[in-house]
């Protein structure tokens, strides 16, 4: 129980901080109350089994809330109307090649195999890339980092680079902001237009939906041959 | 109450059913599959259920903070693999952020260009040339 409460009080004191200081991507709560965490655990000796112990009713809850997405997705299915067949294709298209180059570029570099599933889902939700984790057996702490060390870039670089290339059109940004940085693209996007917000939550659901399927399958079908 | 018993009782069938069936799709992923095809038949939320979904949606970061304390603590920081996954997802970060852009942009672009066509084209191939010009007027 106490683990529970320090993890909840905790996180509230982040996201107060985060609000006050106008909401910076890089003192995003979740990030802030992991390293706090990490290091007040590592500083009091607390085995981290216990914790793991301590909190695996909130780990348990993860699920349902995975499925509670489904109530933003349809709510902005509705809202992006005609477009709605644009979007499912652009997301199996973009969701491909998000996939297929994460996993090659690790090739290129030798990366051993729990890392190459790890970068495969690193694109789309935490939520989403841990369901996927668990069902391909794929180190947890390898899908966090490339999760997170994707989502918190991508967010702070989208704009621009939409900016660089002419796209000004807040739908797009929306669904990049959505599709490649997730959680943090969201965060992002509320802070341009209810549009992109829309649009990026869309995005995430959607692209989490797409990659969590095909990696699941193409782990089943080719991923195993990787590491031989 | 109602809502989150709807979504607990979700969870539990869809993992049972994934489990059982041996279908290649994360369970509570196939859960929100479930939900949103139920949705999109039903066309509306009811709002017990949007409630505890918004209630579980607001509080979604703080459920990983124990999933990411426990990855954080099993990971060695001076394991040089890290810092190239770290390089690899950066490399990989630009090309999926300037591929979706122009994916999606395409595919927009394509869209509103065939919807600037599509009623010219269908009005000259129901009523002939002459509506075609009226329609251009």
């Amino acid at each position: 129980m106490i683990a529970i409460t320090i993890t909840i009080g905790l996180f509230f004191l982040c996201n107060r901080c985060y609000e006050a200081a106008g909401k910076p991507l890089l003192l995003q709560p979740v990030v802030i109350s992991i390293l706090v965490l990490c290091i007040g655990l590592w500083a009091f000796g607390i085995p981290i089994d216990k914790y793991d112990a301590d909190t695996s009713i909130m780990q348990q809850l993860l699920a349902p809330a995975i499925i509670a997405l489904a109530i933003p997705v349809y709510q902005n299915i509705r809202s992006a109307g005609r477009v709605l067949p644009l979007i499912l294709l652009g997301t199996a298209i973009a969701g491909t090649v998000i996939v297929i180059s994460a996993v090659a570029f690790g090739l290129m570099l030798e990366l051993d195999s729990p890392m190459l599933h790890a970068l495969s889902t690193k694109s789309i939700s935490a939520p989403f890339a841990i369901s996927v984790a668990q069902s391909t057996q794929t180190p947890i702490p390898w899908v966090v980092v490339a999760v997170f060390s994707t989502g918190l870039p991508g967010a702070m670089l989208a704009p621009s680079i939409a900016r660089s290339l002419g796209v000004t059109d807040e739908r797009i940004l929306g669904l990049t902001l959505g599709m490649t940085s997730h959680a943090f693209g969201i965060a992002k996007a509320t802070e341009i237009s209810q549009t992109a917000t829309a649009f990026a939550t869309l995005g995430m659901g959607l692209m989490g939906c797409y990659i969590a399927i095909f990696v699941t399958i193409a782990n089943q079908l080719t991923l195993p041959s990787i590491s031989g | 109450m109602k809502g989150l018993f709807i979504l607990l009782t979700l969870s539990i069938l869809t993992e049972a059913g994934i489990q059982k069936s041996g279908l290649p799709v994360p369970g509570a992923i196939a859960g929100m599959l479930v939900l949103l095809i139920w949705l999109v038949l039903r066309k509306r939320v009811d709002q017990h259920l949007a409630d505890s979904a918004n209630f579980m949606l607001a509080h979604l970061p703080l459920l990983l903070i124990p999933i990411g304390v426990i990855a954080l603590s099993q990971i060695d920081p001076t394991n040089n693999a890290l810092l190239l996954m770290i390089l690899v997802s950066a490399l990989s970060l630009l090309l999926a952020v300037v591929a979706t852009i122009g994916i999606l942009a395409l595919l927009f672009k394509l869209s509103d260009h065939l919807q600037h066509k599509k009623p010219k084209n269908k009005h000259c191939h129901n009523h002939g040339q002459l509506s075609c010009k009226e329609n251009l007027s």
